[in-house]
């Protein structure tokens, strides 16, 4: 299995709690970080500020991404995802309350993975953990841009970048 | 045979000369004519010439001459007979003489009937519109020797005219000012149709958040704690969670119907037995062994937008099984026919069968035919299947009694057409 963690983008903490819950009734070992905004979400990735430090936190594997944040749109949080070479094919799974057919449109025209519609119940959630582990954690290859580099400052911690999302 | 018939009668001996009418029958044609011999001032056209209500005049090709009949003074207050065509042409509005003298011109040189209407001015100086119309006298050998003409006061009729058309543009403004009317008030109304179905998505959307709460939450107790959660207790949880899921499959359909209304449609035609099996993957509850489904082929092809249809015809379809007592397996027959350019397809089920008297108000929302009877149907399944069928072009009916199953059908357009 992937040792890299999963990022867990979701501002509801409640929500967090049940992909907490379903995530670890599905067996799943690896490390689930969270961060509730848009820009923490696109920080983190960067390794910039509070999340400077990799071998804290370490580039995920996964990001699992609500659409309805605050500071940054999901959407915008993928549309700079995409743009950055290093993360061009990381995992993105939209975990979206609402499957708003424009915004499953856009989630796949700007290269979202997999659209999800959070369930109602806990053992549906437990099935979603489940399908995930299975298929993006267990059974599909990651092309070798994702595995990310021997870090070249050699602290596992990307140079801050400046962005411009 | 030719009856030719003349008879030549001197109306009346004048001061400096005799004017004639002359009368027959040429062939079955009725002609009479007045054959001026005079150039007196008083009748030159004879006493039926005056008797007309209208100028009647005639104009000699030979002499360049007109005579016209009394009325001619008596209208223009002109006190002689033309001399010349200026004598005429004074009496004539200045916009009609134009008009006038291309009409006469022409009809002078390919001899039809000329006709004009102008504006002639009355002895007080008002003028008056008259229609004016003159045909060719033909002589002997075909030759025009003159054309006799007539000239009628029109100007009641113009003024009717006038009229009529003055109210038929007050009537056309008014019309135009009800459309404008009736187009402002129906997009404002739509804006508000929209406002609120934009209300009530974002409504029902975020009422599905807190629900999942109370759900998993409820959920959470009782596995997590399972240990610890008394069996009473269980059972509450177990109520909250059923009446969370009651809720939610509400305010999934609520988000389907608002779903189906807005949005664009994209009509083309649509190959039903493949939407049915579309439709059939989506439901297994439709499959045997539930139930015993039969489809009459060929289903027609409809035109239609592929989200609308399937979602009407998968709403009819599952509503088909619904309300069948449980004794009973649930049979469903669909078939389509073509109307003309319409194709109806009924979807037929051996349920409990809807009475006359509910069958208006099933279609609208969260009207409910048994609402007592349990968890059945959130009351708007068939409100989406008349939304979207109406966003189609199309209509949708039933055909039922109690206890005898329902036939609902759904009319669209054919597909087939080229």
């Amino acid at each position: 299995m992937n040792p890299a963690p999963i990022l867990h983008i979701e501002d509801n903490e409640d929500d967090q709690f049940f992909l907490r819950r379903a995530f670890a009734a599905a067996h799943v070992e690896n490390a689930i970080h969270f961060v509730d905004d848009g820009q923490k979400a696109i920080d983190y990735l960067a390794g910039q500020g509070v999340y400077a430090d990799r071998l804290a936190y370490a580039v995920p594997c996964l990001v699992i991404l609500d659409l309805k944040l605050p500071k940054k749109h999901g959407l915008d949080v993928l549309k700079w995802i995409r743009a950055h070479e290093e993360f061009k094919s990381i995992v993105v799974v939209i975990l979206s309350s609402s499957p708003l057919r424009n915004d499953v449109d856009t989630a796949y025209n700007i290269g979202a993975n997999s659209f999800i519609v959070k369930p109602l119940t806990a053992e549906q959630m437990i099935q979603i953990a489940r399908l995930i582990k299975e298929y993006w954690l267990e059974t599909n290859e990651f092309p070798s841009v994702s595995e990310m580099k021997e870090p070249p400052n050699g602290l596992g911690v990307k140079q801050p970048r400046r962005f411009n999302v | 045979m030719c009856l030719r018939l003349h008879i030549r009668v001197a109306i009346g001996k004048k001061r400096k000369g005799i004017t004639f009418l002359a009368a027959g029958w040429s062939g079955n044609t009725f002609r009479a004519q007045t054959i001026v011999t005079s150039n007196a001032t008083q009748t030159p056209l004879g006493t039926v010439a005056e008797a007309i209500p209208g100028i009647i005049w005639i104009f000699d090709l030979d002499r360049r001459r007109a005579s016209l009949s009394r009325l001619w003074s008596e209208y223009t207050g002109a006190d002689c007979q033309p001399a010349g065509a200026s004598d005429v042409l004074r009496f004539i509005h200045r916009d009609d003489i134009e008009p006038v003298k291309q009409g006469w011109e022409r009809a002078l040189e390919t001899g039809q009937v000329f006709e004009v209407e102008l504006r002639l001015r009355r002895r007080d100086g008002v003028y008056r519109w008259h229609r004016a119309r003159a045909v060719p006298d033909r002589g002997a050998e075909n030759r025009i020797a003159r054309w006799v003409g007539v000239c009628l006061d029109v100007e009641e009729q113009r003024q009717i005219q006038v009229a009529s058309a003055a109210t038929q543009a007050d009537l056309n403004r008014a019309k135009a000012e009800l459309e404008e009317t009736v187009a402002e008030r129906t997009s404002e109304l739509r804006e508000v149709v929209e406002q609120l179905e934009a209300f009530a998505y974002t409504i029902a959307h975020d009422m599905r958040a807190p629900l999942r709460v109370m759900h998993q939450y409820a959920e959470t107790v009782s596995r997590d704690f399972a240990s610890q959660v008394p069996e009473a207790a269980r059972v509450y949880l177990n109520k909250i969670m059923a009446a969370s899921e009651k809720l939610d499959s509400l305010i999934r359909e609520v988000l389907v119907y608002t779903r189906v209304s807005q949005g664009k449609l994209e009509m083309k035609p649509m190959n039903l037995e493949r939407l049915l099996s579309e439709v059939l993957i989506m439901h297994p509850q439709l499959n045997q062994p539930h139930v015993e489904l039969s489809a009459r082929l060929p289903l027609h092809a409809v035109v239609g937008d592929a989200t609308a249809l399937t979602q009407a015809f998968s709403n009819l379809l599952t509503n088909a099984v619904k309300f069948v007592p449980s004794d009973r397996k649930p049979k469903v027959s669909v078939w389509t026919e073509q109307m003309g350019g319409q194709v109806r397809i009924y979807i037929k089920d051996n349920g409990v069968g809807i009475p006359l008297s509910a069958q208006d108000r099933i279609f609208r929302i969260f009207e409910r035919l048994q609402p007592e009877s349990g968890d059945e149907g959130s009351g708007i399944g068939l409100t989406i299947v008349r939304r979207a069928v109406q966003r189609m072009g199309g209509t949708v009916g039933v055909d039922s009694a109690e206890g005898q199953g329902s036939t609902f059908w759904i009319e669209l357009a054919r597909g087939d057409v080229s």
